[in-house]
């Protein structure tokens, strides 16, 4: 099964229900999403960095390479909005570069910084989450704990059992495909097309298999009773109260820490720039 | 209207599941193209390329033609990208969001129409939704020239129609010859009645 990022080291925080790691986005992504600030989102990037690295166990090595693909996104994201800000009518811009047709003002430089450490934070948020859940325990929280009903997540577990299947099934259509004499190189118009030649037949034999199993756990009655027992239980814990009353008087902390510093005239949600330079 | 209401059968959530998470999966690789393409061109590209990622919400109504299609394929499509994703978990927020517009707009037809503009409808709907609802605040667009919102916006709901609206009908189409989708709508509405 592919896992993605997940990192296995058994520690506190994989023991945790995977629900109250997930859940923990939503205020995160909110709160974030509301305030336009810079030390906030630094320093909610950094509770979650540190409590991987911490509870989570994760070698730094490994939180390293999950964070590298940020890169890319945060660098675009910094040049652009920064570049494109609209300058309040009432602020004055004070000019830091000109770069061409773009004029990088302050005000831009630090809303743009403020939004990458923004996005920074809502995914080392769900870094929290990636690295210490497996996947089949986030389908298995579900359909024990939010009552996903059972066909629906067992079978997308099934589905998703046959991910590693696909490339000994690549194999086998571009085996056949040879057999046929479809050529294999190209240019670039060619490229698209053989990707969809061979997109088409995965998909058809992944369905086909798709329709079998099911036919199989409609066989076994799966579903078929209101109430069902499980291989493996998953339950809350104190261990997951405490963790998210951690989290929560971070937030209670950090929040005070910003109307305290006065910073609530720096709140906005959609801030639109009604007034054009 | 009486097949809208019958309960999902395990041979349709089987179905789309394995819809979704294919689609989930070439979205992995969409994600380095969108970035790529950003990175060369500028975000406004990249808005259009990023309009792919309403496919899940068009491609298995399409093929289903059932409530709940639309969000369930979106959503599964989400929840396989997830762990391979550079923008992690947020990626089931956007997918909520974006199968729910889908969701919204194949529910306002009926379940009826799937001809190829009203594909391209729902992917376009699911374009503006997302750029309304997840975009302006997650990346602070209501601070940026109104050009430049306008132009992103428009970028996004033309690549939802083009990629994903155009991209689920040729993907689909593709699929109904090979017989394995003869137990859906897709395909039975184009065998002659006998």
């Amino acid at each position: 099964m592919s896992q993605g990022v997940y990192v296995e080291t058994g520690s506190s925080l994989h023991r945790l229900n995977p629900l109250t790691k997930f859940v923990l986005v939503i205020p995160t992504t909110l709160i974030l999403t509301l305030v336009v600030d810079i030390a906030v989102p630094a320093l909610f990037s950094l509770f979650f960095l540190l409590a991987l690295l911490t509870l989570g166990r994760v070698p730094a090595s490994r939180l390293g390479r999950a964070l590298l693909p940020f890169l890319p996104v945060g660098i675009g994201l910094l040049w652009t909005t920064a570049a494109f800000y609209q300058t309040r009518m009432a602020e004055t811009p004070t000019v830091a570069l000109e770069l061409g047709p773009f004029q990088l003002t302050w005000p831009g430089i630090v809303y743009a910084v403020s939004i990458v450490l923004r996005v920074l934070a809502i995914y080392a948020s769900s870094l929290l989450f990636l690295l210490t859940t497996h996947p089949t325990d986030f389908v298995l929280a579900l359909v024990q704990q939010c009552r996903l009903p059972v066909r629906l997540g067992y079978g997308v577990m099934a589905a998703y059992r046959f991910v590693p299947l696909l490339s000994a099934e690549l194999a086998q259509i571009r085996a056949a495909h040879r057999v046929r004499g479809v050529p294999e190189g190209g240019g670039l118009l060619a490229a698209p097309r053989r990707l969809l030649g061979y997109a088409i037949p995965l998909l058809a034999s992944g369905i086909r298999r798709a329709q079998q199993v099911a036919v199989a756990m409609d066989a076994r009655a799966l579903g078929a009773q209101p109430r069902r027992t499980f291989y493996r239980r998953l339950r809350f814990s104190r261990s997951d109260l405490a963790f998210l009353l951690a989290y929560a008087s971070f937030t209670v902390i950090v929040l005070t820490l910003l109307v305290w510093m006065g910073l609530p005239a720096r709140l906005d949600v959609f801030s639109g720039p009604t007034m054009r330079r | 209207m009486r097949r809208l209401l019958q309960p999902w059968t395990t041979t349709e959530i089987l179905v789309v599941a394995t819809m979704g998470i294919a689609i989930g999966l070439i979205w992995v690789p969409w994600t380095w193209f969108y970035q790529a393409t950003a990175a060369v061109l500028g975000p406004w590209a990249a808005h259009f390329v990023g309009g792919f990622w309403l496919i899940g919400g068009v491609i298995t109504p399409y093929i289903v033609r059932k409530p709940g299609s639309a969000l369930l394929g979106e959503m599964i499509a989400a929840l396989a990208e997830m762990p391979l994703t550079p923008w992690g978990a947020i990626v089931l927020l956007a997918g909520l969001i974006e199968g729910g517009a889908c969701e919204l707009f194949f529910l306002a037809t009926g379940y009826r129409r799937f001809s190829l503009p009203w594909l391209m409808g729902a992917a376009a709907f699911g374009g503006l939704a997302f750029s309304l609802l997840y975009l302006y605040p997650i990346q602070g667009w209501g601070r940026l020239a109104i050009e430049i919102q306008i132009l992103y916006t428009v970028m996004r709901m033309a690549g939802a129609a083009i990629l994903a609206g155009g991209g689920a009908k040729l993907i689909a189409d593709a699929l109904v010859p090979t017989g394995v989708l003869d137990a859906f709508p897709i395909a039975r509405e184009r065998r002659p009645e006998i």
